[in-house]
């Protein structure tokens, strides 16, 4: 069941990753908006936001309708980075 | 933007500003959207957003630390094999794809396998020494969201780091770069010689057109993997700095739009900090990824297997049975079980949500164990208060 869509609030985002990072051997993440005063984060965060709400959007990987993996091992202790948000 | 279901929400890939948002399932919704069966508490682990590509093998270099141990004479897979890689990384719902080697500008037809990543969905970016690239060379590379130089200081740092001075070439490239308006940062590997040379460093690839730093931890793998290794790490004085080193370098470069970024391996130093070490719900927040191997991070390596990350060894799937295979494959599910219960001390850390236990390159190597990352601050006060 969908709801039409609406702007996206602020404490429903998690986490914003800038930037496209660019090395092939270890994944980076931008440490600017740990640093910098509130404002500059803030208008980080608002940019974020704001492309949120207006961008067309295209669903990849797994669909809504697919099944979950048939063998997935049910003793595994791990419920997977996915499973881990990232905030 | 492209969103990707995750177990607690999606993570939404924007195409009119540079970033990666993770959005909760409400968030979600709120784009009218359903995470449906992937909602459901027996849904598999979701696919790498980040893949490493190696394109080629051959690089004549030849960096002292190397961690593919790239030659001249390495594999190059043909054309058609990594345009099947990219195929698969698709369909398993990857974001960005990093292409490396070896040189990937040795290869000819680096643009087009760009574009076809492009036509695929997946934003490639690139990492390259710069060794060598000319206007003709740099004209192939628009099609990448962002070209990263290897450049680790100028002249004597850049020598220690690969065993020659490879700098100007390194700066020319840079300038190329960003002369075309191809958006280009640099990876600096940080050794216990080149730490107190950052400022300058960054400094002038900054003056040379670079846009974004990322800095990079001094890891055992490839070439890397010898004695020499621990002689050539940060040393414990130099870690304990990092805090404050990183919080004066994003000072410096953040307000004139010059980004600081750090690798996966150099979270756990953070835990020196005791401003950091306090800011975990911060460093999640902007995103700030730890030891993610196996997770948001896989590596396909030259010969199409896949592994954890780019500094370990392969597991047996390759490429194309990674999409069937990653939720199922032993090894990609211990990487992703080690943060779910971590041993101490990364067990009562307030950074273990992100940090994830720190590189298992180097705990493997030093340690010979998958385990908590040995030169973490904490880990090493840990060890030294059992053994008083």
């Amino acid at each position: 069941m969908t709801e039409p869509r609406r702007p996206v609030e602020d404490r429903e985002v998690r986490a914003v990753r800038p930037g496209h990072g660019a090395n092939c051997s270890s994944i980076g993440s931008v440490v600017d908006t740990l640093f910098v005063t509130a404002l500059v984060g803030g208008a980080v965060f608002a940019a974020v936001v704001g492309a949120l709400g207006r961008e067309p959007i295209e669903v990849v990987g797994k669909t809504p309708d697919a099944p979950p993996a048939p063998d997935k091992p049910k003793d595994s202790p791990e419920p997977s980075s996915s499973e881990e948000p990232p905030a | 933007m492209k969103v990707r279901f995750e177990p607690w929400g999606a993570w939404v890939k924007l195409e009119s500003t540079a970033a990666m948002v993770a959005l909760d399932r409400s968030g979600v919704l709120a784009l009218g959207l359903d995470g449906g069966a992937q909602w459901e508490p027996d849904a598999g682990p979701t696919a790498p957003i980040e893949v490493h590509l190696a394109v080629t093998q051959k690089c004549a270099a030849g960096c002292e630390g190397c961690y593919l141990d790239a030659t001249p004479d390495g594999l190059e897979p043909a054309r058609d094999v990594l345009l099947a890689r990219l195929d698969a990384l698709r369909d398993a719902g990857v974001l960005t794809v990093a292409f490396g080697g070896g040189e990937p500008t040795t290869r000819d037809d680096l643009g087009t396998l760009a574009e076809e990543a492009r036509k695929r969905g997946l934003t490639p970016v690139l990492t390259t020494s710069g060794l060598g690239l000319s206007p003709a060379k740099v004209e192939r590379l628009r099609g990448f969201a962002q070209v990263n130089v290897s450049y680790d200081g100028t002249r004597e740092d850049y020598r220690e780091v690969r065993g020659f001075d490879g700098a100007k070439g390194a700066e020319a490239a840079i300038g190329l770069l960003s002369r075309a308006g191809i958006r280009v940062g640099i990876n600096v590997v940080l050794t216990q010689a080149t730490f107190d040379g950052l400022p300058a460093t960054l400094r002038r690839a900054r003056s040379l057109g670079a846009a974004e730093a990322q800095l990079l931890r001094y890891k055992p793998a490839g070439r890397a993997a010898t004695m020499d290794y621990l002689s050539r790490r940060l040393d414990p004085a130099q870690v304990t700095r990092l805090g404050e080193t990183l919080r004066a370098l994003t000072q410096e470069h953040a307000p004139t739009g010059f980004s600081i970024r750090i690798d996966c391996a150099m979270v756990p130093l953070l835990s020196a900090d005791p401003v950091l070490y306090r800011s975990a719900d911060a460093m999640a927040k902007a995103g700030i990824f730890g030891c993610e191997g196996g997770q948001a991070l896989a590596s396909v390596k030259v010969d199409g297997r896949v592994a954890p990350c780019s500094f370990v060894e392969s597991t047996p799937l390759t490429a194309e049975t990674f999409r069937e295979g990653h939720e199922r494959d032993p090894e990609l599910t211990r990487w992703r079980a080690f943060p779910v219960a971590p041993p101490e001390p990364c067990g009562s850390c307030a950074l273990a949500a992100v940090c994830k236990g720190g590189c298992k390159a180097v705990s493997r190597f030093v340690d010979g164990v998958h385990g908590p990352d040995p030169e973490c601050p904490r880990v090493r006060a840990y060890r030294a208060a059992r053994i008083a």
